[in-house]
């Protein structure tokens, strides 16, 4: 009897537990980086520089978390996976920007963690202004996935 | 009255003179000093290289010893920095234009520590055929990560505020560490293999002197030097 108890006590913390767990999952807005201590899921850095970080989630809902715009798009170019969802950090300090509504500048000579060289933003006079003092130019989301089998010899900020 | 040309010559002669010269010519002093290990001198520790046999390879048959701690055969420290901590004038030194380089060869940094000045380029070259990364853990700049997959490729940095230690890391080598110090002012040395500095051009003035050292820590001396004086100072640093 005394067993039964125990075990319907657990069960019950078990229970609130995985509900709490479940409370802070929401697909629909992009996870918390931890950075310094968080690994990208394509080229298993450590992400550490903010304005290149970018997530997505699964269809199967699982949160991926990625150190370099150019990360994202092998990811989803080389995994072929069904990602619902994925986000870009504008470079100017927005926070997070839904990718389809991100403005995407390429420059060789910006240099991002895994050497892509893509940074994005959510205002259009930034990325213009941007792409100019780095000699960078706009490029679309495809552009952007064929890009991504470059990589620059010397790169300096 | 008029002048005689004569004088006129003269005085002119004596301008001239002068501004030839020019103001008169202070005398910099200069600190010199050791870094001395006090205490049993721990032996030397072969690298690990793990399961890395790509690594191993090019070192041959001579497998090199960590850095963390090297030990000069006169019993002083290697690797560690001196510099003025405070007093050091303001600089009218413009920023080095050539760069400071770390290396990434045979899956080690080389060399293990350098100093920057705030706005001087500091390359990472990746000379092995690996791929490497540089991980800053700068605690005053925002830290940085980035990838060298290729061989002989540089990515250049600059840092814009002074920080002492900064430590470069690659993850993929786990054993991998150099440092990083960033300075506002061109007063500082770091220790080769005998385990001296010598600080130059240095104003007279009282200075604190720090010596940073990855495991041994620091220690502080407070130094007063006249107008064209050669002062010694010695630290003696041990494992605590």
């Amino acid at each position: 009897m005394r067993r039964l108890k125990i075990c319907g006590i657990l069960l019950v913390f078990l229970a609130v537990f995985s509900l709490a767990g479940c409370g802070e999952r929401d697909l629909t807005k992009p996870p918390k980086i931890a950075y310094g201590r968080d690994f990208c899921v394509q080229c298993r850095m450590i992400i550490e520089e903010e304005r290149f970080v970018s997530a997505a989630v699964t269809d199967d809902g699982h949160f991926l978390k990625f150190d370099d715009i150019g990360c994202l798009a092998v990811y989803e170019k080389d995994q072929n996976m069904s990602l619902i969802r994925s986000w870009v950090r504008d470079a100017s300090g927005g926070g997070w920007i839904a990718r389809e509504k991100a403005l995407f500048v390429y420059s060789p000579d910006l240099v991002t963690p895994m050497g892509y060289g893509f940074v994005a933003f959510v205002s259009d006079l930034a990325a213009q202004e941007f792409a100019k003092e780095k000699t960078g130019r706009l490029v679309a989301w495809n552009e952007l996935l064929n890009l991504t089998n470059q990589n620059q010899l010397k790169r300096e900020d | 009255m008029r002048s005689s040309p004569l004088k006129n010559i003269g005085f002119a002669l004596l301008v001239c003179g002068l501004s030839c010269v020019g103001p008169l010519t202070v005398q910099a002093a200069v600190i010199n000093g050791k870094v001395i290990f006090e205490g049993e001198v721990p032996a030397p520790k072969p690298l690990n290289f793990g399961a890395e046999k790509q690594c191993a390879v090019m070192h041959g048959d001579k497998m090199p010893v960590t850095e963390d701690l090297v030990v000069n055969p006169n019993q002083t420290v290697k690797w560690a920095l001196v510099y003025i901590k405070e007093g050091a004038p303001a600089s009218t030194a413009p920023t080095p234009g050539e760069a400071v380089e770390i290396n990434q060869k045979g899956c080690m940094f080389e060399p293990h520590a350098v100093v920057a000045r705030i706005g001087q380029k500091v390359i990472f070259r990746n000379s092995d055929p690996l791929l490497h990364n540089v991980r800053s853990e700068s605690k005053v700049e925002k830290p940085f990560n980035i990838a060298q997959p290729l061989q002989d490729m540089t990515t250049a940095k600059t840092f814009a505020q002074p920080e002492i230690g900064i430590k470069m890391r690659c993850d993929v080598h786990f054993w991998m560490a150099s440092y990083v110090h960033v300075l506002d002012h061109p007063f500082y040395a770091v220790t080769g293999d005998d385990g001296s500095f010598q600080i130059k051009d240095l104003p007279a003035g009282t200075y604190t002197i720090e010596v940073w050292h990855e495991k041994l820590g620091t220690q502080t001396a407070e130094i007063t030097v006249a107008e064209g004086e050669t002062k010694t100072s010695e630290f003696a640093l041990r494992l605590s």
